[in-house]
């Protein structure tokens, strides 16, 4: 598959590879986990394993989660859009206990629709002049919180969260 | 402090040198990784282009920017002055009740001293970048823009933890830093009654405002809190997000190297807040003037206002790498915090830093938004110097000495017999009165013959029905390196060209220009003009110094002269590699043994060529690489005298990088890099050989 970025209306980029695997290795890159999943695959998934809040509007899949001050253990949350140039997820959330649980949690869990994924952030434009013409706010989240104020060295978790599992959802 | 104690604390910190060295080895490497398959210059273009607006543009944007924050439940404030946006801050904060005020990251609320005066009020700030809040702690200021804490080890931040926050963790387990912080710093977020961030981006079209970050600080702070201010100049505004995204896409990779950053913010107006008894978010937008908006209508330094604060410019500066920000820079670091300090703060304050730029140019090849940089600082240490002078013994040789070139050969006669004494069996001059700090060098003294006397005698045997080229020897060539610039005329006389020189000229003015002295320059300038309208007759000039050549070439029509005279430099001026490409003439290289090559940076950065390509076809194997060859050797002219400690640690870098090719030969294409590299290695005592590329051409 042949995929052809487009940026300013010049052709920029063209790679020999699906946004899917763009994505993946560009998301990779910076440490975080991908999973390739059914919707059903999600349903499915064991009682244990699932966050304890949960908005996963394509799923019908909502659970809130008491945020008490300062701690919440895990979240997932459906994304809006993925950015392939960058392993980004895109995420419309005004909804401040969205906010909160994708900031706050140890382990978050972005649910990607595959079919959302977008060659690079010049298409989403269009997406973003549109969202913010009401108040609003937009989240990019590319990986784990992470910080090298020490030194130089990387280290995860500095503030948010600490791991990042990204669930492509192969059949949405 | 004086300042030159201050400089000689910072070349004496072990963990500064050890943590500068280091991330500027890293920068490179992870920055270029990140922008493989771009074009850099084509991506900088777009950004140079849209950030170019006039202070009515500006304020055309800001309107719009005001009028749709507004609509949405955003208050806008407009401060003149410093004062005026802290005193806005604080009323906001008193009107909420809030004692406690947790920060992200913000270059402007430095500038503004928020901290200062928040605490004198009576209010607490809490920095929650982690590089902020571990200087906070230890009472200092960042030293870089991205990496405000680089200049401190593990060691000491674990010691700062024990000290000020009685938590006990080990001081090699970093890991353990980080989760003290996130343990701390998480109550701080519920604590407080504001939240503050700066902004990289103040969307017009819908009025967003867009925050970068790595460590997610600035969704806590504009996410928990019921009250956010954002605090930005007037340079933030862009049209859309096109335009955001365009700069979105360099920003991160110019400051750390990664592709994006790990969050990306953007708020638009006041959005649901659990913590505010009205469930919406109090949000408001300080603009800072602080003198910037009058520069966005003044043709050079509305080019500063086009920063985006990548830090790039700081992480490539050779003298930021031996300096860190604390002395190289004030409130912004780097090349763009000396011009900062000089529009913002006044020449005042910029006067020493100014002096530190050793003028290599290397900012202005890595600038994301195209900023000459260099050019930026030398016009203003030339106004540092009308405004405080430059000193009276250089202002006297400048304008006594190397303005008048009769007396400066006169002078060089002089200096030759006056070194005599002083002149050791390998032909170099122990400067007498030189301290031992500024003695680091075997310095090649002042040759018996100089290139104009050597040239008139030679000048007889060369054929007349020759082609015609013209030759700038400069003051380096005349008196220390005589032998080069006769190389260079025997050489083309061998390709049948016959070899001009001009009468009268010997210095291009390049020593006055970096010292700020707008009059010597002046008078240098004007007697090289009578030379270069004789120019016309040739087709190029020929510098074996590419100062030299730059200075013609970059620094002349900054001065006023004829735009034809500018053109015709422009595209005349050659170093002799190019010369020889250009007339393809299929030259021979001769050279001993293994070979690698320093690219000066006046050729490089002014004349835009380098031969390596050239060396390695001819010499196959034979040549090594250079790593860092177009960084500076630290030479700068009067600069490695005025600041001899910190061009010394410079050549040491450009030596060990020598010493790893195993070359036993550096071919260069400057006298002044010569004299730094050959001087700094004879010292050293080793026996690498320093030659210029003329002299092994066949």
């Amino acid at each position: 598959m042949i995929v052809i970025l487009l940026r300013n209306d010049k052709t920029r980029m063209i790679l020999k590879e699906s946004l899917l695997e763009i994505f993946v290795r560009e998301s990779q890159k910076v440490g975080n986990k991908n999973y390739f999943l059914t919707r059903s695959d999600l349903r499915g998934m064991p009682e244990k394993n699932k966050a304890l809040f949960q908005y996963v509007p394509s799923l019908n899949n909502f659970s809130t989660y008491e945020i008490s001050e300062r701690e919440i253990p895990s979240a997932m949350v459906e994304v809006d859009y993925g950015i392939a140039e960058t392993g980004t997820c895109v995420i419309q959330c005004a909804d401040e206990q969205i906010r909160l649980a994708t900031s706050l949690a140890e382990t978050l869990s972005l649910v990607l629709p595959a079919s959302r994924i977008v060659p690079c952030s010049y298409d989403l434009i269009d997406q973003m002049e549109e969202w913010t013409e009401k108040n609003n706010y937009i989240a990019f989240i590319t990986g784990a919180s992470r910080t090298a104020d020490i030194e130089r060295e990387l280290a995860i978790g500095v503030h948010g969260p600490a791991e990042l599992i990204i669930y492509i959802i192969t059949d949405l | 402090m004086r300042f030159k104690k201050k400089i000689l604390q910072k070349l004496n910190d072990e963990v500064l040198q050890k943590n500068l060295t280091s991330f500027a080895k890293a920068y490179k490497q992870s920055r270029s990784d990140a922008f493989a398959g771009l074009s850099f210059e084509e991506l900088r273009g777009g950004i140079s282009d849209l950030k170019n607006r006039s202070r009515g543009e500006i304020i055309e944007l800001f309107e719009l920017f005001r009028r749709n924050v507004e609509s949405s439940g955003g208050k806008v404030f407009q401060a003149k002055r410093i004062e005026d946006a802290n005193r806005y801050i604080e009323e906001v904060c008193k009107a909420n009740k809030a004692q406690l005020i947790v920060k992200s990251k913000s270059m402007t609320s430095e500038e503004t001293r928020l901290n200062d005066y928040l605490i004198k009020k009576g209010i607490t700030p809490i920095e929650s970048d982690l590089g902020e809040w571990i200087l906070q702690l230890a009472n200092e200021h960042p030293s870089h823009m991205v990496m405000p804490a680089i200049h401190k080890s593990r060691e000491q931040v674990a010691e700062l933890f024990k000290r000020v926050l009685r938590e006990n963790v080990e001081e090699d387990d970093i890991e353990g830093m980080v989760k003290i912080a996130r343990r701390k710093l998480r109550e701080y977020y519920f604590a407080a009654g504001v939240g503050f961030t700066g902004a990289n981006f103040a969307i017009a079209s819908t009025g967003t405002v867009g925050i970068v970050t790595n460590e997610g600080n600035a969704r806590l702070t504009t996410t928990v809190p019921p009250v956010h201010i954002v605090l930005m100049g007037y340079e933030k505004l862009v049209r859309n997000f096109s335009e955001a995204f365009k700069i979105l896409e360099v920003l991160p990779k110019s400051a750390t190297g990664q592709n994006i950053s790990t969050y990306v913010t953007w708020i638009k107006g006041s959005v649901p807040s659990a913590k505010n008894s009205s469930g919406k978010k109090e949000i408001h937008y300080v603009f800072l003037d602080n003198g910037r908006l009058n520069y966005f209508d003044d043709p050079t330094y509305h080019e500063a206002l086009k920063c985006i604060r990548c830090g790039s410019c700081a992480n490539v500066c050779p003298v930021y790498e031996m300096l860190g920000g604390h002395v190289f820079g004030d409130i912004y670091v780097g090349a763009i915090g000396l011009v900062k300090t000089a529009l913002l703060q006044g020449h005042r304050d910029a006067r020493q830093i100014l002096k530190l730029c050793i003028e290599c140019k290397a900012c202005n090849d890595f600038c994301p938004s195209g900023i000459e940089l260099q050019g930026i600082i030398s016009k203003l240490k030339m106004e540092s110097g009308d405004e405080f002078g430059i000193g009276r013994i250089k202002r006297g040789i400048y304008s006594g000495v190397l303005a008048k070139p009769k007396t400066f050969k006169r002078a060089g006669k002089i200096g030759f017999i006056l070194q005599k004494p002083f002149v050791n069996g390998d032909g170099s001059v122990d400067v007498p009165f030189l301290s031992k700090t500024k003695d680091f060098r075997k310095l090649k003294g002042v040759q018996k013959r100089s290139f104009s006397e050597l040239y008139a005698e030679n000048y007889q045997a060369t054929r007349e029905d020759a082609e015609r080229v013209l030759f700038y020897p400069g003051c380096a060539i005349e008196f220390v390196y005589p032998h080069l610039g006769m190389k260079l005329v025997n050489l083309l006389n061998g390709y049948n060209f016959k070899v001009d020189v001009p009468d009268e000229v010997l210095c291009c003015g390049m020593p006055a220009a970096v010292s700020g002295d707008r009059k010597s320059f002046s008078k240098i300038m004007a007697s090289n003009l009578s030379f270069l309208d004789k120019l016309k007759k040739y087709d190029e000039l020929i510098v074996l110094c590419p100062t030299c050549g730059s200075c013609l070439k970059e620094v002349y029509p900054d001065f006023g002269i004829d735009e034809d005279i500018s053109g015709m430099i422009d595209t005349k001026v050659v170093s002799v590699g190019q010369f020889m490409t250009k007339r393809k003439i299929e030259f021979e290289i001769e050279c001993e043994g293994k070979v690698t090559y320093h690219s000066p940076c006046h050729q490089s950065r002014g004349l835009d060529y380098s031969p390596e390509a050239i060396l390695m076809d001819n010499l196959a194997d034979k040549f090594i690489p250079l790593n860092d060859s177009n960084v500076c050797c630290g030479f700068g002219g009067t600069y490695s005298f005025d600041y001899a400690d910190i061009s010394k640690g410079i050549v040491n870098k450009k030596y060990k990088n020598i010493i790893d090719t195993q070359a036993e030969t550096v071919i260069t294409d400057c006298p002044g890099c010569i004299m730094q590299i050959e001087g700094y290695m004879k010292k050293e005592g080793s026996d690498i050989k320093v030659r210029h590329l003329v002299e092994i051409l066949k």
